[in-house]
């Protein structure tokens, strides 16, 4: 990627009718106005600060356990992330290595500031897409016959723009609260507005709001830290990108930075108990309900009261930037609490801080309430993504900023919805959790969601998906030869690993040999220099190990795919009356009822429907098409 | 997903499976199949292949079930004039647990698939066979597992079952929940896994299965044992007779009474089961308290003792309405044709009436056994004696005989109570294959992980056995096993 040779266009003056319009340009709103675009739709991208696009509010970081698999699919389904994250990352890790492949998740560490604008410039370059700078206030609607159709957008200062469909990402920017102590400021993200105007027409437009907690930890200065005694976290030392795209060459293509572990101690916890009340959580000042999976250390020291310590990792957040991300203690305490509690930590004696954590309050829409192209239900061309479904994580925010910009497109093009199923991708499981979800915490994504982990991984994103997503328009002819070319080397190297044979051609085939779990396709190349001369990359020499490694697995899985999928993709006809199904466990009836499954596989993953009522439900949905095929 | 748009047939692509008899170790087995490939099926593993037409046919034939041959008689229903509007067929079999099973082994190879509980009635319902309020109805007690009511037909054939099930998804949870830590988040947090109490864990789980899955087979297959239920006035020598049928089966072991014998009516109060072994043919003998006429509580002390008389008394009631085979003791020494014409029960079930204590007086017992026969044309009648032994050989081919002619075979649309032992039967044989393919699974993971296999494919297969439970009580989704993980670790950046 070559961010210098896209200029930065203005908008023409007379772009005031688009296809499609994405408010918000953070991870969701770049991947759908982007998906967008590549689908031909003439698609504007509105956004507070246009030069504030694929901020990183959070930690300076992509991927992770069940992360990176996200942004390997979002790459193979043609999007940015992978991409983005390649050209400005300062550390690259696999994560989950040695559990095996499935469980593999690449993550870097990010400049922050060089994302951000590697982002805005691909956004900026993209064609068919417009940047508009501003604050969405109104959505403009027609009443339909049966339900309000969009129709446009308004923003604060006045300005109109018509639009077949919208997609909203506004993040936590949803009547946001930010927390710091007893201290409440409006906003989204230090420093910004919180989005009032779109809150109340959503609300306006019928659609359940809920709201949820997020937090985030200080950020110090770099030179106010003693990192001397402090252990050190190194990148990979062979690292691998994300994107299938970027070439191992020059790869990466930035200085790459340590990162540093250390830890809170007794006197690190006695200051936050002894300061709990002040806790905004704590005093009953916040109603939103926070992640477990990411808790504040005001939580982890209270509800882990025996640990005696917890990690706390020092992330710089970029090359040429002095701060450094506080990753692990996550903290709405005020000022001061939070500048004593951390002086505390060793190596953080004479921190300067350079912003207080905080939490954040923010508005959700309860996800139930949209399909599986992330369209909202009761509004004809509304399309939701990102945190505003009660999601966490950049990741999650773009595979979901995809869906929903492509299905926009596809929706104004009279086309065919684009629908992953919960085996073709994680992006798949991530819709189809999410859309009968009531999120009680923010939804993350973790391996453990997919039920056909071993088949979801990140090595083969792109032979599940790209071909796909090439017959859609979302991928470039590029990318298809690649996969094409890809499978070709594995197919060869299959060929002539079951040709060879170990101890000088008398023992098993190299297939069988490679299957053991203690050999590696570099074993093989040092004895057999037949395979040598194949010149494998280490991307795809790694796709072959885990393909022969896990056939036996696979294939099992497959058939057993192809056996759930007759249940599991049955439709459930919309507007189904699940009331009036009698003999449904009360509680499955009414969950039924409020979360509306679209497949007898989603209702059967609904917490509180048994296998009775799916039966149940089975035959009336099976009747209901037989009398409506008649 | 390739849906087969066959004009008669429900469309519904695949042929299910079920054992349709409710007696396991009975006289009979059937085994039901529908679907597009009931008609394959016949000729994959029958020699009736070629015979069966466009109508409605029993056929006699073999099955070959992969080791030999057994005798078959086969009922063929092409669609769209059967229950399900699909081709059905029903394969009639001796019905010898091993042989049964292995016919079913060669038909589930041969591509059907075991029909889930309710399956047969939710195609006839989707094909327009049957009403909903009927096919409702039907899975209202095939679905047995929710409700207090439907819970109480599977309970009494799985009475502590369903706490064992629990006790192994516990377990297999808490694994898959170590195992989901160690994939899902940052082994700072959760810590390495401790390989052996892994091992342990799982073989922990293995065990709680093995159990789980013998208490099934054992309740199972007592559940559909034929039962031949030994009823008779008060000293007629019932429990002498239990005992001796008993310990009879067991030859060359000396006899060890298992009733307690004893002259003095009304010794027997809570009826007393054992199985009895007939020839290869696993029965259920039940011994009752003996049916004593009004007037004999007067003359027994206390209240409490009434009582109980009468709890008894009723409890051998229920057991005689539910017996395969009813068998009536009389003591030959002290009755005659005309009382037993009169205190028999009524009962559907074909009736025996053991002449007992032939030793007291032979010539007695062989003419009353002679008159019962010829003023109850219906019963059969045996002159035996339990304390010798004569008469037994003979009781016991009458009883044979007598359950080869109690009905085995069942309705295609069954109706009213035949439902219920349907319903009940079915589930049983759900819950075993679910926890056999559990402990399969789960003895996957342990062996995976002495070879050194990843976390990944270890969790897989945990995963996967805990799925299987699902089928018997619901699923366990990924937030169950979130829920422990985060109860268990501090985790997070």
């Amino acid at each position: 990627m070559n961010p210098s040779t896209h200029p930065h266009p203005s908008p023409p003056r007379e772009a005031l009718d688009f296809d499609v319009l994405v408010v918000g340009a953070g991870h969701a709103g770049i991947e759908a106005a982007l998906a967008s675009a590549r689908l031909g739709a003439r698609t504007g991208l509105i956004s507070l600060r246009a030069d504030r696009v694929g901020e990183m509010s959070c930690n300076p970081a992509i991927g992770g356990l069940g992360k990176g698999q996200l942004v390997r699919e979002v790459d193979a389904l043609g999007g940015a992330m992978g991409r983005l994250a390649d050209a400005t990352g300062i550390q690259f890790r696999m994560l989950g290595g040695s559990k095996g492949a499935a469980a593999q998740g690449p993550r870097c560490q990010s400049d922050r500031h060089l994302y951000r604008e590697a982002a805005t410039a691909l956004v900026h370059g993209q064609s068919g897409l417009v940047c508009i700078e501003g604050s969405a206030e109104r959505f403009l609607t027609a009443t339909g016959t049966r339900a309000s159709r969009i129709v446009g957008l308004v923003l604060a200062d006045g300005r109109q723009y018509s639009a077949k469909a919208v997609v909203v990402t506004t993040g936590t920017f949803l009547r946001a609260i930010m927390h710091t102590g007893t201290e409440q400021k409006r906003g989204g993200r230090a420093g910004e507005e919180s989005a009032e105007g779109l809150a109340r027409d959503l609300l306006r437009l019928g659609l359940r709001l809920g709201r949820l907690k997020t937090g985030t930890p200080p950020r110090l200065a770099q030179d106010s830290i003693d990192w001397t005694g402090l252990e050190l976290q190194l990148g990979d030392e062979q690292p691998l990108p994300f994107s299938f795209a970027t070439s191992m060459a020059g790869f990466p293509a930035l200085p790459q930075l340590a990162c540093a572990v250390t830890w809170t101690n007794a006197s690190t916890h006695a200051w936050i108990r002894e300061h709990i009340h002040l806790a905004p959580m704590y005093a009953g000042r916040i109603q939103g309900v926070g992640p477990r999976y990411c808790p504040s250390v005001e939580d982890k020291v209270m509800r882990f009261a025996d640990k005696e310590r917890h990690q706390v990792f020092l992330e710089p957040e970029g090359l040429s930037t002095d701060v450094v991300y506080v990753n692990g203690i996550s903290t709405s305490l005020p000022a001061p609490v939070q500048e004593a509690f951390v002086r505390t930590v060793a190596g953080l004696e004479r921190a300067r801080f350079l912003r207080h954590g905080y939490a954040v309050e923010y508005d959700f829409v309860l996800p139930a309430q949209l399909d599986h192209t992330l369209a909202v239900e009761k509004v004809a061309g509304l399309f939701l993504a990102g945190q505003i479904n009660g999601t966490s994580g950049y990741e999650e925010a773009a595979a979901q900023g995809l869906v929903a910009g492509a299905n926009a497109a596809l929706w104004i093009q009279d086309r065919e919805p684009f629908v992953l199923a919960r085996h073709q991708a994680v992006i798949g499981v991530l819709v189809d959790d999410l859309v009968i979800s009531q999120p009680s915490e923010p939804y993350r994504m973790f391996t453990s969601r997919c039920e056909h982990r071993l088949f979801l991984r990140q090595d083969n994103a792109d032979r599940r998906l790209t071909r796909a997503a090439h017959a859609l328009g979302l991928t470039s002819d590029a990318a298809l030869e690649r996969v094409q070319h890809k499978e070709a080397r594995l197919h060869e190297a299959r060929a002539l690993l079951s040709q060879l044979r170990e101890s000088q051609g008398l023992g098993k085939p190299l297939l069988e040999v490679l299957k053991r779990p203690d050999v590696h396709w570099c074993d093989l190349e040092r004895e057999h220099p037949q395979l040598t001369r194949l010149g494998l990359d280490t991307q795809t020499a790694q796709a072959l190990e885990v393909d022969v490694k896990y056939a036996g697995y696979i294939d099992h899985e497959l058939e057993h795919i192809e056996r759930i999928k007759r249940q599991e993709y049955l439709e459930i006809p919309t507007g189904f009356d699940f009331l009036s199904i009698e003999g449904l466990a009360s509680e499955a009836r009414s969950k039924l009822d409020q979360l509306r499954p679209r497949t007898l596989g989603a209702a059967g993953r609904i917490a509180g429907v048994r296998p009775p009522d799916v039966a149940l439900l089975a035959m009336h949905v099976e009747r209901r098409r037989r009398t409506a095929s008649r | 997903m390739s849906t087969k748009p066959a004009a008669s047939s429900a469309g519904t692509g695949d042929t299910i499976l079920a054992l349709a008899s409710p007696a396991g170790g009975g006289l009979r087995a059937i085994l039901r199949a529908s679907g597009p490939d009931a008609r394959s099926l016949v000729a994959a593993v029958t020699d009736l292949g070629p015979r069966l037409g466009n109508d409605r046919a029993v056929l006699e034939g073999q099955f070959h079930d992969g080791r030999g041959t057994i005798p078959l008689l086969l009922l063929w229903m092409p669609g769209p004039r059967s229950f399900t509007r699909e081709d059905v067929v029903e394969f009639h079999l001796p019905g010898s647990v091993p042989l049964v099973e292995a016919a079913l082994d060669a038909l589930l190879a041969r591509g059907a698939r075991l029909a889930q509980p309710g399956e047969f009635t939710r195609r006839a319902f989707a094909s327009g066979r049957i009403d909903l309020a009927r096919a409702e109805a039907v899975l209202a007690l095939v679905l047995a597992s929710t409700k207090a009511e439907r819970r109480q037909a599977s309970a009494l054939l799985f009475a502590g079952v369903s706490e064992r099930v629990r006790a192994c998804r516990d377990l297999l949870e808490d694994l898959c929940a170590t195992c989901a830590a160690s994939l899902d988040f940052d082994p700072l947090d959760t810590g390495a896994v401790d390989q052996a109490a892994l091992v342990s864990g799982i073989r922990g789980a293995c065990l709680a299965l093995e159990e789980t899955l013998s208490g099934t087979e054992r309740s199972s297959a007592r559940a559909h044992a034929p039962k031949l239920v030994l009823a008779g006035r008060p000293s007629a020598g019932k429990s002498s007779l239990f005992n001796a049928l008993v310990a009879g089966a067991a030859a060359g072991t000396r006899p060890v009474p298992r009733a307690l014998v004893d002259p003095a009516p009304g010794t027997t109060r809570d009826p007393l089961s054992a199985a009895w072994n007939l020839e290869g043919l696993e029965c259920e003998l039940i011994d009752t308290a003996g049916d004593e006429p009004e007037r004999m509580d007067l003359e027994v002390q206390g209240a409490g003792h009434s009582s109980i008389t009468q709890q008894a008394r009723v409890l051998a009631a229920d057991h005689r309405r539910s017996a395969d085979v009813l068998l009536w003791v009389v003591d030959s020494s002290r009755s005659t044709a005309g009382e037993i014409a009169r205190d028999l029960p009524a009962s559907e079930a074909p009736t025996l009436v053991a002449c007992n204590k032939l030793d007291m007086n032979p010539e007695v017992g062989l003419a009353l056994a002679e008159s019962v026969r010829l003023a109850l044309p219906h019963v059969t009648a045996c002159a035996v004696s339990a304390y010798t032994g004569a008469g037994l050989d003979a009781l016991r081919a009458a009883v044979r005989a007598a359950l080869s002619v109690a009905p085995a075979s069942q309705p295609i649309a069954p109706a009213g109570s035949g439902l219920e032992a349907q319903a009940a039967f079915h589930l049983s044989q759900a819950h075993q294959r679910a926890l056999q393919r559990a402990l399969e699974r789960t003895r996957q993971g342990l062996s995976q992980l002495e070879a050194g296999a990843s976390m990944d494919l270890i969790a897989h297969s945990l995963r996967r056995a805990l799925d299987e439970l699902g089928s018997l009580d619901g699923h366990s989704t990924p937030e169950d096993i979130l829920d422990r993980i985060f109860a268990r670790f501090c985790l997070g950046k």
